[in-house]
C-alpha cells in the first residue's frame, strides 16, 4: 500500500485537487435542493479527498 | 451568537494550532497541515459550535469559489514564468543586470532586492530565492549571503507580487475592495522595502555596508515604495510588486552611475539572449494588464462573464447566522489570471517565432506548471475550506473577541506578528492572508480601529514571513548545496524578521492612532 502511494502520488496529488474542486458542487446542488443525504455522501469524499491530500499532499 | 469562554476560545484556536505544530515541529507541507487543520475545524464546529451538514457544505462552496480566485492567478502565473524561464531569458536577465555595476552593494542590492522583487511579481512561490541565490554564489558570496539577501530582500513585494495573488485572497476573504485595502497595504509594504534593502546589505556587510549602500536603498527604494503605492492605489494591483521591481532597476541603473559606485569595473556576462527580448514578455504582460484593466471598452468586453453562485442565509445549531448573498464573482476573461493567460499565449508565440524553444518545449512548460502548481494549490484549497468553516460557524469571530479582549488597545502592535506567524507556519502570505484575514478584519472591528490599517499590517507582517519561512529557505537552500543546513540561514533570516516586523508594528500603532 505505502509503495502505491509513494509510485502514485503526484497522480493522485493532481487527482485529489480535482476532487477538491469539483466535490463542493455537488455539496451547493444537495445542501440547497434539500437533499441531506447527498450532502452527507458530498461530505465524506471531502473526508476521503482530504485523507488523501494527507498521505501525498 | 456565541457566547465567549476561555475553554470555548482554545478550541476555536484548535485547528490553527493543529497546522502550526505539524508545519513547524513535524515538517508537514501546507496540503497535508491544511487537511488535518480542516478535520480539526470540522470536528471542532460540529461538536461545539452547531455547525449543521447544510452550513458545513455551502462552507465548502464558498472556499472552493475563493480558491478558484486566486488558483487562476497562481496558474497563470506559473505558466508565464515558465514561457519565459524554458528561453533561458531569466539567466539572460541576471546576466543583463551584472553589468549594472562592480561594486559589492550594489549588486546585493541588484540580485537580492531588486531581481528578487522582480521574480516575486512574475512567479513567486520561492522562485526568487531558487534563482537569486546561485547567482549570487557565482557572484562570489557565501552560500549562507546567497540565501540570506534574497529571502529577506524579496519578502516585501509578496503581497503585490504573483500578480497581486496574495493581495486578491485578502480582498477574497474579507469582502472589501482594493480602493479600500490598497492604500495602507501599499504604504506599509512601501516602508517595508526600505527596511528590507537595509537589512540585505546588513547581513552581507553589518553598518559599513549599510553606511555605504544607505543612500543607494533610499533612491531605489522610494522609486520601488512610490511605484507600488501608484500602482495599487490606481487599480493596476496585479503589477505593483512587477512595476515596482522594473521601476527599482531603472533607478538602480541611475544609481549606478554615481561615481561614489564607480570604482570597481563591472564584469559582463555572456548570454545569447539580449536583455531586451528577455524582458519582452514582460513588457507584452504590461500591455495586456494595462488594457485590461485601464481601458474602458476593453474591460467591458472582458467583464462580460462572471461565474458566482448565490447562498441562502445560513444559520448553525448555536445561533451564528451568516446573511444570505452571492459567493466569490469570478469574471473569466477579465480576471487578473486571464490576462495572464493572453500574455502567457503572445509570449510563447513570440518566443517560438524567435527560435528560442527547443522542440518539446510546450510539454515541458506544462509538466514544469503541473508540478509546481499542484501542491500549492492543495494548501491553498484545503486551508480556505477550513478557514471558511470557521467563519461560517463563529469560530473566527470568538477568537477574534478574544484576542481583542486579551491586546485591547495595544493590538495594532500585534497585528503584523499573526500575519508573520501565519505566512512561517504555510509558507505563504496567501494563505496567512486566507487563514488570517477575516480574524484581524473582525478583531479591528471589535476593538473600534481602522480595519484597513489592520489588514495592511496582517498582509505586510505575511510578506515578511517569507523570509523566515521553512518551506521557502529549504528550496533556496537545495540550490546552492546547503541542503540539510537550513538551520544557520533560518536563523540570520529570523532577526531581521523580527526586527523589522516589530518597526511595522510601530508604524500600524502610529496610522491606527491617526485613523481612530
Amino acid at each position: 500500500m505505502a509503495d502505491f502511494f509513494k509510485k502514485h502520488s503526484a497522480r493522485l496529488a493532481g487527482l485529489s485537487l480535482v476532487g477538491l474542486l469539483a466535490v463542493p458542487f455537488l455539496l451547493y446542488a444537495a445542501a440547497t435542493g434539500g437533499r441531506p443525504g447527498l450532502t452527507w455522501v458530498g461530505l465524506g469524499l471531502m473526508g476521503l479527498l482530504m485523507l488523501l491530500v494527507m498521505k501525498v499532499g | 451568537m456565541t457566547e465567549f469562554s476561555l475553554l470555548k476560545w482554545f478550541f476555536a484556536f484548535s485547528p490553527i494550532a493543529v497546522v502550526l505544530v505539524l508545519m513547524i515541529w513535524f515538517d508537514w507541507g501546507g496540503g497535508r497541515a491544511g487537511a488535518a487543520g480542516w478535520f480539526t475545524a470540522l470536528i471542532v464546529s460540529a461538536a461545539l459550535f452547531g455547525a449543521t451538514p447544510e452550513l458545513l457544505a455551502l462552507a465548502q462552496t464558498k472556499g472552493i469559489l475563493l480558491s478558484l480566485n486566486v488558483l487562476y492567478i497562481i496558474w497563470m502565473a506559473l505558466v508565464l514564468y515558465n514561457v519565459v524561464s524554458e528561453t533561458g531569458a531569466i539567466e539572460a536577465i541576471g546576466a543583463g543586470i551584472q553589468r549594472f555595476s562592480g561594486d559589492k552593494s550594489i549588486q546585493l542590492l541588484i540580485f537580492g532586492w531588486i531581481f528578487g522583487s522582480f521574480l516575486q511579481g512574475v512567479a513567486g512561490y520561492g522562485v526568487p530565492i531558487a534563482v537569486v541565490a546561485p547567482l549570487l554564489v557565482g557572484l562570489g558570496f557565501s552560500p549562507m549571503v546567497a540565501v540570506a539577501v534574497p529571502a529577506i530582500g524579496h519578502s516585501w513585494s509578496v503581497t503585490f507580487g504573483s500578480m497581486g495573488a496574495s493581495f486578491q485572497a485578502m480582498m477574497a476573504v474579507t469582502g472589501l475592495g482594493a480602493d479600500f485595502l490598497a492604500p495602507w497595504s501599499a504604504g506599509l509594504l512601501g516602508l517595508a522595502a526600505y527596511l528590507c534593502g537595509l537589512a540585505a546589505l546588513h547581513v552581507y556587510g553589518g553598518w559599513r555596508l549599510v553606511g555605504h549602500g544607505g543612500p543607494a536603498v533610499l533612491a531605489i527604494g522610494t522609486a520601488m515604495a512610490g511605484t507600488q503605492y501608484f500602482l495599487a492605489v490606481s487599480g493596476m494591483w496585479t503589477l505593483g510588486g512587477f512595476g515596482a521591481s522594473l521601476a527599482g532597476l531603472a533607478a538602480c541603473l541611475l544609481v549606478a552611475r554615481a561615481p561614489f559606485y564607480r570604482r570597481q569595473r563591472a564584469e559582463a556576462a555572456d548570454s545569447r539572449m539580449g536583455l531586451g527580448w528577455a524582458l519582452s514578455a514582460y513588457l507584452i504582460l504590461i500591455v495586456v494588464v494595462s488594457l485590461g484593466v485601464l481601458c474602458g471598452p476593453v474591460r467591458q468586453f472582458l467583464g462580460q462573464v462572471k461565474l458566482s453562485l448565490h447562498f441562502p442565509e445560513i444559520r448553525s445549531a448555536a445561533g451564528w447566522v451568516t446573511p444570505a448573498g452571492y459567493g466569490a464573482r469570478i469574471s473569466v476573461f477579465g480576471h487578473g489570471g486571464a490576462l495572464l493567460a493572453y500574455a502567457s499565449l503572445i509570449s510563447f508565440l513570440v518566443y517560438r517565432a524567435k527560435g528560442y524553444y527547443s522542440p518539446g518545449a510546450a510539454g515541458r512548460i506544462v509538466a514544469k506548471t503541473i508540478k509546481s502548481g499542484v501542491p500549492t494549490s492543495l494548501g491553498i484549497v484545503s486551508m480556505v475550506c477550513f478557514a471558511m468553516i470557521m467563519d461560517q460557524c463563529g469560530m473566527t469571530y470568538l477568537l477574534a473577541e478574544g484576542i481583542s479582549r486579551i491586546f485591547g488597545a495595544t493590538y495594532p502592535f500585534f497585528s503584523p506578528w499573526i500575519g508573520l506567524l501565519g505566512a512561517f507556519m504555510t509558507g505563504s502570505n496567501t494563505n496567512s492572508n486566507v487563514v488570517f484575514g477575516v480574524l484581524q478584519q473582525r478583531t479591528a472591528d471589535l476593538a473600534g480601529l481602522s480595519v484597513a490599517v489592520i489588514l495592511a499590517a496582517q498582509t505586510t507582517g505575511g510578506a515578511l514571513g517569507s523570509m523566515i519561512a521553512p518551506a521557502k529557505i529549504i528550496v533556496g537552500c537545495s540550490t546552492v548545496g546547503l541542503a540539510g543546513q537550513e538551520g544557520p540561514v533560518l536563523r540570520a533570516t529570523i532577526k531581521y524578521g523580527l526586527i523589522i516586523t516589530g518597526l511595522i508594528g510601530l508604524a500600524t500603532t502610529l496610522a491606527a492612532i491617526l485613523t481612530r
